[in-house]
């Protein structure tokens, strides 16, 4: 009896160790993209394919992302040049969460960053509202 | 919230925070710097890495920072004390480098002028050249790490494998 139940208790046991090995800290999941051309995020596989060109769609010039656990922050500048760059905040599903999450920026709110329960941004063009960062491409 | 945490900044594009938390990485792409700040506002370097043309992006491994230039074709690789490792650690990128990622030793790469993102390895050797294409001018980029739940589809698939192949080999005997 012992020596049939041995082999299903080392399959269990190798899976967990498995499990340890393979865990989110280490392997890669999906490629998320702020297409600035356009108005959307895009995700895609690490292998290259797509999953959904237009996850989030609806924006303006998105620039920059950050990541915190399943939320995806994506600045995004102005309408029509405005002073009123904001930050939206979604799910990496796509779900909206608050697409104004932070409002008011200035025209060109660039990158981001997370660090515990703070978000970081960078206004590229604080105070500068009239040279469009297209001049430079 | 501080709208106002760092200023006397020349045309930020994109910063970066280092594992602590304690440090933050900014750069500057109309003076061509990279400075160094803590997380509270305080300057540690404002030019920490300088003489750089129209650096756009920075990403973060370690104690090695990656800067993308929106001028050229490269990616420049430095320490977080501001020394060069290899200012041109990757070349001939398809287009001018915008947004950066490391994952792992993976170093993912957009081009703004061609729509494509690229992949190397930290070190610099060429992965795939166009892993995503056909973008409209993608900006910034991030990596996930795998969702728990793959991982754990990942382990059970792991030990049904194992146990099919234990199986196999009773009946081999």
């Amino acid at each position: 009896m012992q020596k049939q139940l041995l082999p299903k208790i080392v399959v269990v046991f190798v899976a967990l160790a498995a499990g340890t090995i393979i865990s989110p800290a280490n392997a890669r999941g999906d490629i998320y993209v702020a297409n600035y051309g356009g108005t959307t995020i895009g995700e895609y596989t690490n292998t290259g394919a797509t999953v959904n060109a237009s996850l989030i769609s609806g924006l303006n010039h998105p620039v920059g992302l950050a990541l915190s656990g399943s939320d995806l922050f994506v600045s995004n500048p102005g309408p029509g040049n405005s002073a009123n760059g904001t930050i939206g905040k979604y799910t990496i599903s796509g779900t909206v969460e608050n697409a104004t999450l932070v409002s008011g920026l200035g025209y060109f709110p660039g990158g981001l960053a997370v660090s515990g329960s703070h978000l970081f941004e960078v206004n590229e063009f604080s105070g500068l509202a009239n040279t469009p960062r297209q001049d430079r491409r | 919230m501080n709208a106002n945490l760092i200023t006397g900044l020349d045309h930020p594009s994109e910063l970066c925070i280092d594992s602590t938390g304690s440090d933050l990485f900014v750069v500057n792409d109309y003076s061509g710097t990279v400075g160094e700040y803590t997380t509270s506002g305080a300057v540690v370097n404002a030019s920490l890495i300088s003489g750089l043309i129209i650096p756009s992006n920075l990403a973060l491994s370690g104690s090695n920072l990656f800067v993308s230039s929106l001028n050229s074709a490269t990616i420049g690789e430095y320490t977080t004390s501001g020394a060069v490792v290899n200012a041109s650690l990757i070349s001939g990128l398809p287009g001018s480098g915008e947004g950066l990622f490391v994952f792992g030793s993976d170093l993912f790469v957009s081009t703004y002028t061609t729509g494509i993102i690229s992949e190397y390895t930290t070190s610099g050797e060429l992965v795939n050249a166009s892993l995503v294409s056909g973008l409209s001018n993608p900006a910034d980029i991030i990596v996930t790490p795998e969702p728990a739940s793959a991982a754990l589809i990942a382990a059970a698939g792991l030990g049904l494998l194992l146990r099919r192949s234990r199986r196999s080999r009773v009946f081999i005997a």
